[in-house]
């Protein structure tokens, strides 16, 4: 057999981000001081953390040591064997050379591995083969196949053909166990990463392993369905194409597909993420690494949820009321000329209190920052909104990063694992270091909860007025505080952007905290009053989401001109005069402020959508029509001064 | 349809008290378990061993199915179990047991049409000295011949199924001293 | 002069009734503990070394080394459990101790208890023994009523509980670090070990300091109090490292096979005469010395001492391990044997590793075709270099120890695999024979 070891063989981007991390740890330790061990790895010398293991002291040498269940953010389980190399080292007193799983082994002073020796090359080549021996080896039609570790090792190492001349076990082949993930257990090699990503990661063990020995599969429960938020990031670890997705299956082979950096919008968390697109269409979502947000996982609405950008249902055709009442398709020339037209009228002729809108807490602080310019900075309107109901808004006490290490924690009135996932899986490591996680319906149950001063309570930006004060009075009395956590991918994007007049806002504001009331309540009560004549909504649905929706249905049943924003219609696009179609997530660039106050800034990844816009250029578009021409080339050329992205990397 | 009664829950957490953890209790459980549902574990059965301990439905499945003393289908009133390892190959539990699919019409592995009888083919019992051994529920019968054979099978066959228990049901009860 | 068999643990084994907690404490029973629980542990620790006592259940680690790593204080509960999961092909002794002795492996753990400062003791039964454990449970419900048990035993200021903790059919669950997974209600694999994780005596069961000893371990506590720790090393014939007596469970073609209590050292032929002989009419082919995972010996020599050292030097066998000597006669077909135990160990790999999840699910393939006519000259190759692939490379001691017998049999008698490859039977066995 033909052996080879070090940069030739081939990586795959997973394998070379296990690396990374490795490499980040060892530094960031060496910088905090924490003591260090010094071995010998294929003859050179190197210095680690105490407690780093010896395959991973070997990447910090630059030495290769393959492997399959070894997983960085996993605890060590050395079941596939694969890791295998000499390790001398002295035990009961005697000092001797052994082959040794090295990912379950931790770096001692005076080690000496050795990875490249004959004896250890045909130790990894037995293991291989042995791994081989069951594997249906059906790359050309495996969605994993070019990612592949395996298939790597096959190539570049592995038995030239097979002595194995028996059946190979047989299952069916594609088994869906969720809406979302697909199982094909003939390729499955137990390496045990994504039962142990279900107990240890995301806490829900709803993957486990059933059977035993040569029998062993993976799956849920007996005849249940795998029914977990974070399902989707055990098809990134599976190392080989046991886990799939039904969304990627078969768009396309992994090395056709390019990968860009972006954020996840779905929700406040701001997850980093890897879009894989193909031709200019989102083909999947893969989850990037940030260690102060969602290290390298995600939850499967941000990973499947974002497929809604090649829903067929987009708008992307831009719509105007017409003289019969009807919304019908129009041009944007047409659309935007009716804008401004109806803009220009109702500012001459009823003065600029009478002009109103909503900034999006969904979209990026630029677009804001533009809506601002066009209404306050050329037609000085002040009754610019956008928190659509009341809630405390500050930046929580309790960052994300931070849960981990709290020793109690309560989240009210959520359920965390869907609504903060990350808040969420931060919540499951806490807990395995022993912190008691308790998870109330709603503020009722507070009476039940002894709170202490390390408590670290969670609590959602849709509760009643009534509800938070109960809360605050619980916790002061507890000395404890409480964080209030947003839902949108943006809250305070709006306030960054100048929306209320505020000069100079900045994230610290954020941190003394901002008016609770919602001035959204005020601009309806304009329209329904019919003070207002004209409103703009950038990316909301007010009438879905208001929590008066009896005012939200009166206000936009009201005679103003409404433009709205919108990747969909909605229930406010209904009852628009003006529908705009714009742009996605993946399809636009800018800063959203997450939900622990991170900036973060991202370009757009494919094309916007034919048809469709994205909101900062709309916006520019109509501060040019209506005389206030800007320079600006990108978003960020509007982002306000002081505010500095950070936190991604 | 849950059928762990007030008993079978009072019986569960007298097994959970004698762990520092719950979930030690699992093993114990599912032996329960098995006795309340008839010989085997159905998932309903497990599920109910999981809301009672308060352990991950997918964990419970993942030890029943790695024991083989738990059932995972129905099985026979009496199985006779046959031990196949080597002290009893080499004195003659091969032919005891072609002989006991003879009698029966049936092969290792299978019950009678009935459901009364199955024959199965165990690993080594420890009671390699008496060789060939068997077990029928949780008697041993060793130095095994067609006689035994023919003996225990007269007796069986008209033995009401309930008299013939899953092991833990005769559980001794820890005292409480 | 055949070799004086003392007798200490079987000393009372025909007693009528000594499994009943009034006659064993009318033969001395219990004597031991009372003895122990006034003792300071290191001093039970001391005269455990220095009676040489090595583990009965396989691996034959020094007992006192095991129980020195405990943490010498009661800051955090110690366990003791007991492994009485046998279930090694060949070995039946455990069994019988707990059937018959019952008081004797209590009394054991108790001693053994108060060594290792534990308050609390779990004996691990494997599903099957039904009996055993009935009265195992027995005698541990008549130890609390003689007050042995629970609180504050014979005024000492010491706790005792024994729970007894059924199996479900694994035989995985006798390697010791599996067997804690399977108490912590988990699947029966094992666990990290050193240098991979602290030692169970530092974080075992829960994360405390626990240790697992064989049922026969225990057992031999009270016989080495009652003897003193040197006078128990002086029994034994052979290597200095190999003291006391052992159970064997000899089996296979003898004329009276069973349970002997054995001077260690003993020679071999004289073991085996112990045991009536391998059975009238017929000729030792090959024996496997102490439970199926050890390998097949070779019929020479025959005078060695058997033993901890005796059995390896002589046999190019792993050892003497649990104690389950079987003998094979000329009749046996040893590749239909190992073919027995090959499907074994597949049908018992707990399938955590790859190599002894997926090697011995090949042998069992390539077995069954050579068993059918399919074999060919390079799959004894082929089956070595499974066997390699998986020595030394698999996750625990199951994988090593289902190779040995493939191994041995392989060294041994690669005629008769040839026999198989070329005539498609056996025709160094007299199959008809097979079982007469
Ligand atoms: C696969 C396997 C099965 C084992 N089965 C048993 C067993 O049934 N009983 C036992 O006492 N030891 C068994 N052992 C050995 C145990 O791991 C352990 O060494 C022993 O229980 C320690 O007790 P001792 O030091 O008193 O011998 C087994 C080991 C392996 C690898
Ligand atoms: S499905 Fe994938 S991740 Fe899970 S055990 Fe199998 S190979 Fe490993
Ligand atoms: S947690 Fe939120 S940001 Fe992260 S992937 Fe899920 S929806 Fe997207
Ligand atoms: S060798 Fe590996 S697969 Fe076999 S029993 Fe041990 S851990 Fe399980
Ligand atoms: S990577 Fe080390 S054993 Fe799997
Ligand atoms: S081999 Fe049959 S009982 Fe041991």
């Amino acid at each position: 057999m033909s052996t080879q070891n070090g940069p030739d063989r081939p990586k795959t981007p997973a394998e070379s981000a296990d690396v990374n991390k490795v490499v980040t740890d060892t530094k960031a330790a060496q910088d905090a001081g924490v003591p260090m061990v010094s071995l010998v790895v294929d003859g050179k010398s190197v210095s680690v953390p105490k407690g780093t293991l010896v395959i991973e002291a070997a990447f910090s040498a630059g030495s290769d040591i393959p492997y399959f269940c070894y997983h960085p953010r996993l605890t060590s389980v050395g079941a596939c064997r694969m890791c295998l190399a000499s390790v001398e080292l002295e035990m009961f007193g005697q000092r001797r050379a052994s082959i040794m799983a090295t990912c379950t082994v931790p770096a001692a002073d005076g080690m000496v591995i050795k990875t490249t020796t004959p004896d250890v090359k045909k130790a990894q080549n037995g293991v291989l083969e042995l791994i081989l021996a069951n594997h249906p080896l059906d790359c050309p039609v495996c969605d994993r196949g070019g990612e592949c570790p395996l298939q790597n090792m096959t190539i570049s190492y592995g038995p030239p053909n097979t002595r194995f001349i028996e059946d190979k076990r047989r299952y069916v082949k594609a088994l869906p166990i969720s809406d979302h993930v697909v199982l094909d257990r003939e390729r499955c090699i137990t390496c045990m990463r994504c039962t142990r990503f279900a107990s240890e990661v995301a806490g829900d063990s709803k993957l486990g392993l059933i059977n035993r020995g040569a029998q062993s599969e993976v799956g849920p429960f007996l005849g249940g369905t795998f029914d977990s938020n974070f399902s989707g990031n055990t098809i990134e670890i599976c190392p080989v194409g046991a886990l799939t997705s039904r969304q990627f299956r078969f768009k396309g082979r992994p090395w056709e597909v390019k990968s860009s950096d972006s954020i996840c919008t779905k929700c406040s968390n701001g997850c980093n993420i890897a879009v894989g697109h193909r031709m200019g269409e989102v083909v999947r979502i893969n989850g990037r690494v940030n260690e102060d947000i969602n290290e390298e996982w995600t939850c499967d609405k941000g990973k499947f949820g974002n497929a809604d950008v090649n829903s067929p249902e987009r708008l992307t055709v831009p719509l105007i009321r017409d003289a019969h009442g009807a919304l019908v398709e129009t041009d944007w020339d047409t659309a935007l000329s009716a804008v401004v037209t109806n803009l220009q009228y109702v500012a001459e002729n009823y003065g600029s209190a009478s002009l109103a809108a909503i900034g999006t807490t969904t979209g990026t602080v630029e677009d804001n920052v533009l809506l601002n310019k066009l209404y306050r900075g050329v037609y000085s309107a002040t009754n610019l909104a956008y928190q659509l109901n009341e809630a405390p808004r500050r930046l929580p006490k309790a960052s994300i990063v931070s849960v981990e290490k709290a020793q109690h924690i309560v989240s009210i009135g959520m359920d965390l694992a869907y609504d903060q996932p990350m808040y969420y899986l931060r919540s499951v490591k806490a807990q395995r270091n022993g912190a008691v996680v308790v998870s109330i319906d709603s503020v009722i149950g507070l009476g039940d909860v002894a709170l202490t001063p390390e408590s670290v309570v969670l609590v959602p930006d849709t509760l009643a007025a009534a509800d938070y004060q109960v809360i605050d009075s619980a916790c002061s009395a507890a000395g404890c505080g409480y964080s209030v956590l947003a839902s949108d991918a943006n809250a305070y994007g709006p306030y960054l952007a100048g929306l209320d007049g505020t000069e100079a806002p900045s994230v610290s504001d954020l941190s003394v905290g901002l008016d609770a009331s919602s001035k959204a309540t005020d601009v309806l009560s304009g329209l329904s009053a019919g003070s207002i004549k004209h409103v703009f909504v950038m990316g909301s649905d007010p009438v879905t989401h208001m929590r008066d929706s009896r005012l939200a249905n009166a206000a936009f049943s009201s005679d103003a001109f409404v433009v709205v924003t919108s990747q969909f219609m909605n229930a406010t696009t209904a009852k628009a005069s003006v529908v705009l179609p714009i742009a996605s997530f993946s399809e636009t660039a800018g800063s959203y402020l997450n939900v622990d106050g991170q900036l973060q800034t991202v370009d757009a990844v494919v094309p916007p959508k034919a048809g469709t816009r994205p909101q900062w250029q709309v916006m520019l578009e109509l501060n040019a029509r209506v005389g206030n021409p800007l320079p600006v080339f990108t978003p960020s050329d509007v982002l306000p001064a002081g505010l500095v992205p950070g936190g991604s990397e | 349809m849950a059928k762990f009664t007030d008993d079978t829950k009072r019986r569960l957490d007298a097994l959970i008290a004698r762990y520092p953890t719950a979930k030690a209790a699992l093993l114990p459980a599912l032996w329960v378990a098995q006795e309340v549902y008839g010989g085997w574990l159905p998932p309903e059965a497990m599920q109910e061993v999981a809301d009672h301990l308060g352990v991950p439905a997918s964990d419970v499945a993942g030890v029943a199915t790695f024991y083989t003393m738990y059932n995972k289908r129905p099985v026979a009133h009496h199985r006779i179990e046959i031990c196949q390892n080597v002290a009893c190959m080499v004195n003659g539990a091969d032919e005891l047991i072609g002989y006991c699919e003879r009698k029966l019409g049936i092969h290792a592995g299978e019950m009678t049409a009935d459901g009364t009888f199955s024959v199965e083919r165990v690993e080594c019992l420890g009671a390699c000295c008496h060789a060939p051994a068997l077990m029928v529920g949780s008697t041993y019968y060793e130095n095994a011949t067609e006689q035994t054979v023919d003996k225990l099978i007269e007796e069986l066959a008209n033995m009401p199924s309930e008299s013939v228990n899953p092991p833990q049901s005769q559980m001794p009860e820890q005292g409480e001293f | 002069m055949p070799v004086e068999q003392t007798q200490l643990l079987y000393r009372h084994r025909n007693v009528p009734g000594i499994n009943r907690l009034e006659t064993y404490v009318a033969h001395g029973g219990y004597e031991q503990f009372r003895k122990a629980v006034a003792m300071d542990p290191e001093a039970i620790i001391e005269e455990v070394k220095v009676s040489g006592l090595r583990g009965r259940g396989g691996a034959g680690f020094p007992t006192h080394i095991k129980w020195n790593a405990f943490p010498k204080n009661r800051d955090v509960e110690h366990y003791f459990i007991i492994n009485a999961d046998e279930g090694e092909p060949g070995t039946a002794k455990d069994r019988d101790l707990m059937n018959a002795l019952p008081h004797l492996l209590v009394e054991g753990c108790l001693c053994s208890m108060v060594a290792v400062r534990a308050a609390k003791c779990y004996i691990y039964i494997r599903g099957e023994y039904i009996e055993p454990w009935k009265s195992v449970q027995k005698a541990i419900n008549d130890a609390y009523a003689a007050g042995f048990l629970g609180k504050n035993v014979l005024g000492s200021g010491l706790d005792f509980d024994i729970y007894t903790h059924l199996g479900a059919g694994a035989y995985e669950c006798g390697e010791e670090s599996a067997l804690m997974s399977s108490l912590m209600g988990e699947r029966g694999m094992p666990r990290l070990k050193p240098p991979a994780a602290p030692l169970p005596m530092i974080s075992g069961v829960w994360k405390r300091p626990s240790v697992v000893n064989n049922v026969e371990t225990a057992a031999t506590i009270p016989a080495i109090l009652e003897l003193g720790g040197a006078k128990y090393a002086e029994i034994g014939v052979g290597s200095p490292r190999s003291r006391g007596t052992k159970l064997f469970s000899i089996s296979g073609h003898v004329n009276k096979p069973g349970i002997y209590e054995i001077v260690l050292g003993t020679p071999f032929s004289e073991v085996l005469d112990i045991a009536g002989g391998v059975r009238d009419g017929h000729q030792l082919k090959t024996y496997i010395p102490g439970g199926s995972s050890m390998g097949f010996a070779p019929p020479t020599p025959l005078d060695y001492p058997f033993d901890y050292e005796g059995i390896p030097q002589n046999t190019q066998t792993l050892g003497l391990g649990s104690g389950g000597l079987m003998i094979f006669d000329e009749t046996t077909d040893v590749f239909k044997v190992t073919h027995r135990l090959v499907d074994f160990y597949h049908h018992e790999s707990c399938g955590k590793c790859t190599p002894c999840r997926e090697g011995l699910d090949w042998l069992s393939k390539i077995y069954a075709r050579i068993a059918s006519g399919g074999g060919r000259e390079q799959d004894i190759d082929l089956i070595w270099d499974i066997c390699d692939s998986i020595r030394g490379k698999s996750f625990c001691a199951l994988g090593e120890g289902a190779i040995w017998p493939v191994m041995t049999s392989l060294r041994l008698f690669r005629h008769e695999y040839l026999s198989y490859i070329h005539h498609g039977r056996n025709t160094y066995s007299d199959a008809g024979q097979l079982g007469a």
